[in-house]
């Protein structure tokens, strides 16, 4: 399936937020191009949950004109009863504006929930 | 005794219950109904819409609420709307929400409001009738939303695995492996079993109120007269055997044997319901106390209440006057995850009639109720 791609104001920071219907331990990858695939570039969380007291919103790497960085968001999920529909939503914003959100769902019957959000952003001029 | 012969003991007590002259429609005047409703809007109207909207954000809720009226300014029927106001408040301009908001939501995040409008099909001239409901509640146990119950289950969930690849569909070059284990999962049992096995008796405030009102023919705003309020407010003190295994590693929860919890509950329900044709209205009080002994295996209560008809309003033509004295004894037992046979037997102390019922509740998803 193609990738999403979003573009972003370049040499501006932007952050993702994350929110869960569920209990997640995650981590936050910014990817850089290699080849016609991608290698890891810089690992912006990688080991983070939903339960400590830490906000889960995270900068990353602002882009140069032109530039692609794919991010990804892994999350393993469970909840509370262990048999409920568990999601995740990352909500990217840059100055304060909601530049895309992506949300993936799943169901929890007592196995583990992986979730991956994977999204493709270019520096706009 | 064995599960099984206590399912047959139980069920033939049920069916003993059912041979009794008990009916049908009886069942809802004689088993004392001591909870406050979710979505009072929709219990006034006695409808259960099957799409709700549900309203996130400002801009999100006006639009559900302007689509329940016409561009000629009839209300519309079909209308079933839930809104939280502190989902509201979070998300009111898009940004994620602020310390001052957080801070407010600890009181107001069991606050819900709910509109709900319904046509009835069998009238003579049409009629729509509305609803407008505001529920709070305070305390409780959600497991969802236990801090403690979250951070041991997620010391049992196995980290990310970051592939150091991608090809141009973003997926990993190699296939990458979950660890997730047997042992994980017994210790993310562990912890639900420790944390139910803590709450099963709660504490918890709950108030509700409806107002419903009704339009003959010509369904603008301004036909609707009043039908009804409604005022329902409960509270139990929740006592359990059990502590939550707070700050144990999920490894190392040692589940109690045979935990239980006791939790008395007091409750009020106030209606005002109007007559009609200048009648005025009737106003009724009842107030009753149930006190259940809960397991996780099985439960029992007992309860009694008083309900007072034509409550001070002497000049009303009422429907039903004089007063009831209402009192039960019930209990549930677990067969399998979801499925629990309840029986109940009631009486009013005042008129000596004996009713009685047996009947299987079905509840999908947790292990038993949270809620008595």
């Amino acid at each position: 399936m193609a990738l999403t791609t979003k573009d972003v104001k370049a040499q501006h920071p932007y952050t993702v937020s994350l929110s869960f219907s569920g209990i997640a331990r995650y981590a936050i990858v910014e990817y850089v191009p290699d080849g016609t695939g991608w290698k890891t570039g810089k690992v912006i969380q990688a080991d983070g949950n939903s339960a400590d007291a830490q906000a889960d919103v995270y900068d990353l790497t602002a882009l140069a004109a032109g530039e692609r960085r794919l991010v990804t968001i892994g999350a393993n999920m469970s909840s509370a009863t262990g048999d409920e529909d568990v999601s995740v939503t990352a909500r990217f914003t840059q100055a304060g504006e909601e530049v895309h959100s992506d949300t993936k769902k799943g169901r929890d019957s007592g196995d583990i929930v992986v979730l991956w959000s994977r999204t493709v952003f270019v520096g706009a001029a | 005794m064995g599960m099984a012969k206590t399912a047959i003991v139980c069920l033939g007590i049920g069916a003993a219950f059912l041979s009794t002259p008990a009916r049908a429609e009886d069942v809802a005047k004689t088993r004392l109904d001591l909870s406050t409703p979710d979505v009072p809007a929709f219990t006034a109207l006695g409808v259960s819409p099957s799409k709700i909207s549900m309203p996130t954000n400002v801009k999100d809720f006006v639009a559900s609420l302007s689509s329940g009226i016409s561009s000629t300014g009839q209300v519309q029927s079909g209308v079933a709307i839930e809104v939280s106001p502190t989902q509201l408040l979070r998300y009111r301009d898009g940004k994620a929400p602020d310390a001052s908001v957080e801070q407010l939501a600890k009181y107001i995040d069991g606050l819900a409001l709910s509109v709900g409008t319904n046509a009835l099909a069998n009238a003579m001239s049409p009629t729509t009738q509305a609803a407008f409901g505001v529920r709070w509640a305070f305390g409780g146990y959600a497991p969802q939303a236990d801090p403690e119950l979250a951070k041991c289950i997620v010391g049992a969930i196995p980290p990310v695995i970051i592939p150091p690849g991608l090809d141009a569909d973003g997926e990993p070059l190699a296939p990458v492996h979950t660890p997730d284990t047997v042992e994980l999962k017994k210790k993310r049992e562990n912890c639900r079993n420790g944390f139910r096995a803590a709450h099963l008796a709660s504490s918890a405030l709950q108030i509700a109120y409806v107002h419903s009102a009704q339009a003959i023919g010509n369904s603008k705003l301004s036909s609707f007269a009043t039908l009804a309020d409604t005022i329902w407010v409960s509270g139990s003190l929740g006592f359990n055997k059990a502590k939550p295994p707070v700050g144990v590693a999920a490894g190392n929860i040692q589940v109690p044997a045979a935990p239980w919890g006791f939790q008395p509950t007091g409750f009020i329900r106030y209606d005002a319901t109007n007559l009609g044709s200048g009648a005025g209205r009737q106003s009724d009080l009842f107030v009753a106390a149930r006190i259940p002994f809960i397991t996780p295996a099985w439960s029992a209560f007992v309860e009694g209440g008083y309900r007072k008809f034509n409550l001070g309003d002497k000049t009303a033509p009422p429907a039903t006057t004089g007063y009831q004295v209402p009192v039960g004894v019930g209990g549930e037992l677990r067969f399998g995850d979801g499925t629990w046979f309840g029986i109940y037997a009631g009486a009013d102390l005042k008129s000596g009639e004996i009713l009685s019922l047996g009947n299987v509740k079905w509840s999908i998803g947790e292990k038993r109720p949270y809620e008595y």
